[in-house]
C-alpha cells in the first residue's frame, strides 16, 4: 500500500486506514479493502472494526448515527416508569431501518440472534491497523 | 313440517356426523368463552339485590312491562343484527347454569369445564360511579346464578377500565371466590387503549392474585368510539362484525406491548378471545416495529413475538375460514398448539364446535390436540381436571 505499511512490516492482509491522530474519539472512517468497506471506530479511545453491511438487510450500518439509547426501569409499587438517555457514543443505528447495535461490541440490541462481526484492528506506530 | 328444537340440547345424537366425536368423550374439554344473556329479565332482577340506589331504581324502572322502550341503560346501536329472523344472534337465552350451559355444552359441544363470562358490556356507560356498581353486580349475579353449586364451572370476574383503582379492589374482591379464574375485560369501548400506564392498578391486581386477563373483542356499541368510521360510515353488519373484534385485539395487543406491559408483569398471563386466529400475523408486524424503534419501547426485553410465546394465549372462535382448509392447519402450526385455547362463544350466533375444530388438528399428536382442547386453559385458569 504506502510506503508506511512497508516500514511497519505488515503482513498481505493487514491494511493502515489512517494515522491514529486521524481518528480521534468520536470519530469513525469507511475504509475500502480488498474491495469491501469497513467501518472502523474511536470510542473512548478504543478502536473497533466492522463491515459496513447491516446484518438485518444488509444497509450501510457504519454510516448510521453513532449516540445513546433509552433504557427504562419500572417501578411496580409505584407504578411508575423512569427513562434515561444512556451509553451516549457507543451505539450504532443503522440509517436504513434503525436497528440499533453496541458498537464496542458489536452486539444488537433488538435480535438476540444477530450481531456484528468484529473485524482485528490495533494502533501501531501510530497507525491504525486493520487485519482483514 | 321440519322440527325446529327450542333448545341445542334437544338435538339428537343421530344428527351427529363426525366420526372424530368419538375421541373427545375422553378429552375434559374446556371452554373459556361462555356467555349470560345479562340483558335478560331474569339476570336483571338478580342484578337488583346486588344494587344500590340511584342505580337500583334505573334496572326496576327498565323492568317495569310499561317501558320496554327505554333504552338508557345499556348503550345499543341500530344494526339490523339477525336479518330479520335469518340470523339468531343468540341461539338460546343463557340464565339458567344446568339447563342453559351444562346440558347444551355437554351435550351438543362434549364440554366439560365451561368458563363463563357475564359479557356486560360496560364500558360505553359513561357514568363511572354506575359502571362500577353495575359491574360489581354482574359479578355477584355470575358468582350467584352461575358458578355456586356447579363445581365443574369456573368464571371471568368483568372490571370496567372507567377507574383502574376500584377495578383493582373489584379484582381483589373476586379473587377470593375460588371458581372466578381471571379478569375480562371488553376490549371495544374504551376511552384509552388497554395497554395505557393508567390501567396498571388493574394488571398489578390481577398478576398479585394469579388472574390472568382476558380481552374480548366485540362489533358492541362500543366500536363507534374507537372506530367511529366502522360505525357510522360502513353499512353493513357484515362489515362491522368483521372487522370489529380484529381492531379491537389489534388495538389491545398492539398498546400493551407500546406500553410495556408485559415487561412490567412477566408473571401475568393475557388471553384473547373472538377475533380467530388469523390476524395474530399483527405480531410479526409488532416484531418489526419493536425492532426499528427499541429505544421508543425500552422496557420491552425481547420481541413481541417472543412476549407472546410466553405469557399470552389466543382463542380458536370464530375459527377462520379460507377457502383452502388445509391453511387451517397452518395457521395453528404457525402459533403452535402452545397458546392456543378452544372457545365455543356459546349461545352467540357464531359458535364453534369443538369437532369443527377437532377436524383440523387430526395431524397433530394427542398431547398438541389436548393441549389446545383443555391443557393450556387449565393451566392459565388453574382448572384441576380430571382427565
Amino acid at each position: 500500500m504506502s510506503t508506511e505499511t512497508t516500514d511497519l512490516g505488515l503482513d498481505d492482509d493487514e491494511h493502515v486506514v489512517a494515522r491514529t491522530d486521524e481518528l480521534t474519539e468520536g470519530e469513525r472512517l469507511i475504509a475500502l479493502l480488498d474491495g469491501k468497506e469497513i467501518g472502523v471506530f474511536n470510542i473512548g479511545g478504543e478502536l473497533h472494526a466492522y463491515p459496513n453491511w447491516c446484518a438485518h438487510q444488509g444497509g450501510p450500518l457504519c454510516e448510521g448515527m453513532l449516540s445513546g439509547t433509552v433504557e427504562g426501569e419500572f417501578d411496580r409499587d409505584e407504578l411508575e416508569t423512569e427513562l434515561e438517555w444512556s451509553r451516549e457514543g457507543e451505539v450504532l443505528s443503522c440509517p436504513w431501518h434503525g436497528w440499533e447495535f453496541d458498537a464496542t461490541t458489536g452486539e444488537c440490541l433488538v435480535d438476540d440472534g444477530c450481531r456484528l462481526r468484529s473485524i482485528p484492528v490495533r494502533a501501531e506506530a501510530g497507525h491504525v491497523v486493520v487485519t482483514l | 313440517m321440519a322440527h325446529q328444537s327450542d333448545s341445542l340440547a334437544e338435538r339428537s345424537d343421530q344428527a351427529r356426523q363426525n366420526p372424530l366425536a368419538d375421541q373427545l368423550a375422553d378429552v375434559p374439554v374446556i371452554d373459556m368463552d361462555v356467555h349470560t344473556s345479562f340483558r335478560h329479565e331474569a339476570i336483571q332482577r338478580d342484578m337488583l339485590d346486588h344494587l344500590d340506589d340511584p342505580y337500583r331504581q334505573e334496572v326496576e324502572y327498565y323492568l317495569q312491562p310499561d317501558t320496554s322502550s327505554y333504552d338508557g341503560l345499556y348503550p345499543t346501536d341500530n344494526y339490523n343484527r339477525d336479518l330479520n329472523g335469518k340470523l339468531p344472534t343468540e341461539l338460546m337465552q343463557v340464565t339458567d347454569p344446568q339447563e342453559d350451559i351444562d346440558d347444551v355444552l355437554s351435550n351438543e359441544f362434549h364440554v366439560d369445564y365451561p368458563i363463563v363470562n357475564m359479557l356486560p358490556e360496560l364500558n360505553m356507560v359513561r357514568q363511572t360511579d354506575k359502571a362500577v356498581a353495575f359491574n360489581r353486580a354482574a359479578n355477584n349475579v355470575l358468582i350467584e346464578r352461575f358458578l355456586d353449586g356447579q363445581e365443574n364451572f369456573r368464571g371471568l370476574a368483568s372490571v370496567v377500565p372507567h377507574d383502574p383503582a376500584a377495578s383493582a379492589e373489584e379484582i381483589d374482591r373476586v379473587a377470593k371466590e375460588d371458581q372466578i379464574c381471571g379478569v375480562f375485560l371488553n376490549s371495544t369501548g374504551v376511552k384509552t387503549p388497554l395497554g395505557d400506564q393508567r390501567y396498571d392498578p388493574i394488571y398489578r391486581a390481577a398478576e398479585d392474585n394469579d388472574l390472568p386477563v382476558v380481552y374480548h373483542g366485540a362489533a358492541a356499541p362500543g366500536l363507534a368510539l374507537d372506530f367511529p368510521i366502522i360505525q357510522h360510515e360502513m353499512q353493513t353488519y357484515m362489515a362491522n362484525h368483521a372487522l370489529g373484534h380484529v381492531y379491537s385485539q389489534m388495538l389491545t395487543l398492539t398498546s400493551l406491548f407500546e406500553n410495556g406491559t408485559p415487561a412490567k408483569f412477566p408473571d401475568l398471563e393475557f388471553v384473547f378471545q373472538e377475533a380467530g386466529i388469523a390476524w395474530l400475523s399483527l405480531i410479526f408486524r409488532l416484531n418489526r416495529e419493536y425492532k426499528q424503534r427499541r429505544s421508543e419501547v425500552p422496557l420491552l426485553e425481547k420481541t413481541p413475538e417472543q412476549y407472546v410465546r410466553d405469557q399470552f394465549y389466543f382463542a380458536t372462535q370464530p375459527l377462520d375460514e379460507p377457502d383452502d382448509s388445509t391453511m387451517m392447519k397452518q395457521l395453528i402450526e404457525m402459533w403452535g398448539p402452545d397458546v392456543l385455547m378452544f372457545a365455543t362463544d356459546h349461545p352467540h350466533f357464531d359458535i364453534d364446535n369443538t369437532e369443527a375444530l377437532l377436524k383440523y388438528l387430526g395431524d397433530f399428536t394427542e398431547e398438541e390436540r389436548n393441549k389446545v382442547l383443555y391443557k393450556n386453559s387449565a393451566d392459565v385458569f388453574d382448572i384441576d381436571v380430571e382427565a
